[in-house]
């Protein structure tokens, strides 16, 4: 009985449709996960075999051919850290602005959206040359991890704040109905209702920012400096993983094979920001399953 | 623990008075008088759509928050007009709690349900506020449960447990009047009947109104009864008929009661 109904559903030209449909999902999704396997696959190969504890902590010679990555490392660290101390609380903030301060419908909270959404659009490149005019030479910073930082900051900024402001915008109307029938202040509705139920949102809008910022070459090429020695200070310029690898394909021959492991690296750098973001996001998630 | 019989002379605690709610102008429910008892349980029942959710919400003034909700006429809480400003409507709906359909626990711990309400209406010293949560933990029957689990996560207890929790976290703010709005719909019969214990529990300390379907929970648990019909079709008053349960459900005044009565029981 089963069986027949099977066979005859699969002679129906509707479901015929539905199996090319679905082998269209899977098709779909073995090119996407093909590619990322591809490039994981030939950066293992080709790098692996240079990723010592040497090439991780010692310092370039020879242009980056030879010796270690161990001052971008730092460099990268340091301008995440700028990055990331600017972008989680304003970002955090002006979503919570855009979702539940700005009038609904309102002019100024639309324009702001487009604002942003328009920034979240522009090329990186442009980013750079206006840190390289704002902060670099306006302000004086001169070519340095902060400068680079903060540049990298504004850009990510737009993304951080629209992604953040969904997860908001997604928070149940229960969880909100159930604090204005306790006449709970608008801060501890905020602080008690909103921002737990919004937080795993909130923590992967930040974690897809920071991976955006590991990965920016163009915006750092001005701002943070081209030097390889390792920043003793914020006001210091440092090269940064990604402009390390662009510098040694593009403007070092023989510089591949450190190319190559740098670029593992960065990789594993932002495998580890991914996997940090969604065990914070899952260790929050816990007191929302259910909602 | 006190408790007034149901025959004992009533007392007005709420007055409604030619009120009215309607949504985009059309009225959803109208109610000319009735009044709601000190300590005593009154069941509002009635067919889907009748208005009795838009009622019970009037009488907190949550039905200010919907769009294109509005309400007329007049409800009176020990004589004194409800509603006004931000401050007064805080004050409000600290003294008249609410449950609704569903349980809706923040998205917090156990503990925090019921703290963090406490704390931001002002109650300063956490030991107080640890009492105030126990007490009220187990006038709900829920103390036993979740005692050695207070800082898990709220959303992780059952349905029934929740909905209790949802009434714990009500109770501590010490409210006069606890609204329900079928606080029952979304739980099996097992965890229904532990709620209704935990309702029962409220008799003669908190003056409740209950909206239900369950014609054999409102006979179970309510004191008085008021029994909502739609507008329309010549009808201008949504309430048919109010009185003791026992009344309305043994001796029904009015056709459309027994009708409904009737046919929700055959």
């Amino acid at each position: 009985m089963h069986d027949l109904a099977l066979t005859a559903k699969a002679r129906d030209p509707a479901s015929l449709a539905a199996v090319l449909f679905v082998a269209a999902c899977w098709g779909a999704l073995a090119v996407v996960s093909g590619a990322g396997l591809w490039v994981l696959g030939d950066l293992l190969l080709r790098g692996m075999a240079s990723l010592t504890p040497a090439f991780l902590l010692g310092s370039p010679a020879d242009g980056g051919r030879a010796g270690g990555i161990w001052p971008m490392i730092v460099s990268t660290a340091m301008a995440m850290a700028v990055c990331v101390a600017i972008v989680a609380p304003v970002g955090l903030l002006a979503s919570i602005w855009l979702s539940e301060f700005s009038t609904r419908g309102g002019r100024t909270g639309a324009a702001v959206r487009v604002s942003l959404d328009v920034l979240a659009g522009v090329p990186s490149i442009v980013f750079g040359l206006f840190g390289y005019a704002f902060f670099c030479v306006a302000l004086g910073l001169g070519p340095s991890v902060l400068a680079g930082g903060l540049t990298l900051a504004c850009m990510v900024l737009p993304l951080m704040i629209r992604l953040s402001e969904q997860s908001l915008r997604a928070v149940p109307v229960s969880v909100r109905q159930a604090a204005e029938g306790l006449a709970l202040s608008r801060w501890a509705t905020l602080r008690r209702a909103v921002l737990p139920a919004a937080m795993p949102g909130v923590i992967s809008g930040t974690m897809l920012s920071l991976a955006r910022a590991l990965s920016e070459t163009a915006a750092l090429l001005f701002t943070a400096g081209y030097v390889m020695r390792t920043p003793g200070s914020l006001d210091d310029p440092g090269r940064v993983l990604s402009v390390h690898i662009y510098d040694l394909a593009m403007n070092v021959p023989g510089g591949d094979t450190n190319a190559y492991a740098s670029a593992l690296v960065l990789v594993v750098a932002l495998l580890l920001v991914a996997a940090g973001g969604a065990a914070l996001a899952a260790r929050r998630a816990e007191f929302r399953r259910g909602l | 623990m006190q408790r007034i019989p149901a025959c004992c002379v009533p007392e007005t605690h709420i007055e409604i008075d030619g009120l009215e709610v309607s949504y985009a102008g059309v009225p959803a429910v109208r109610v000319g008088s009735m009044p709601i008892y000190r300590g005593c349980v009154t069941a509002i029942v009635g067919p889907s759509g009748c208005g009795k959710s838009s009622f019970l919400a009037s009488i907190n003034r949550m039905t200010e928050s919907v769009p294109g909700c509005r309400v007329s006429g007049s409800v009176r809480i020990d004589g004194v007009e409800s509603g006004g400003d931000r401050r007064r409507l805080r004050s409000l709906r600290r003294r008249v709690g609410m449950i609704f359909q569903r349980p809706n626990p923040l998205p917090v711990s156990i503990a925090a349900n019921i703290e963090a309400p406490l704390k931001d209406h002002g109650v300063g010293q956490k030991a107080e506020r640890r009492r105030r949560a126990e007490q009220a933990l187990r006038t709900v029957g829920l103390w036993e449960e979740v005692a050695d689990r207070l800082h898990k996560p709220a959303l992780s207890l059952s349905g029934g447990q929740q909905q209790r929790l949802c009434l714990a976290r009500c109770l501590a703010l010490e409210p006069e009047v606890v609204l329900l709005d079928e606080p029952c719909s979304s739980l099996d019969p097992m965890a229904t009947d532990v709620v209704e214990q935990a309702l029962a529990r409220l008799r003669g300390r908190y003056t409740t109104v209950i909206v239900t379907h369950n014609l054999a929970q409102a006979r179970r648990i309510a004191d008085f009864t008021g029994v909502f019909w739609q507008l329309g079709r010549g009808r201008e008053d949504s309430l048919v008929e109010f009185g003791s349960t026992r009344r309305v459900f043994e001796t029904p005044a009015e056709e459309l009661t027994s009708m409904y009565i009737g046919g929700a029981q055959g």
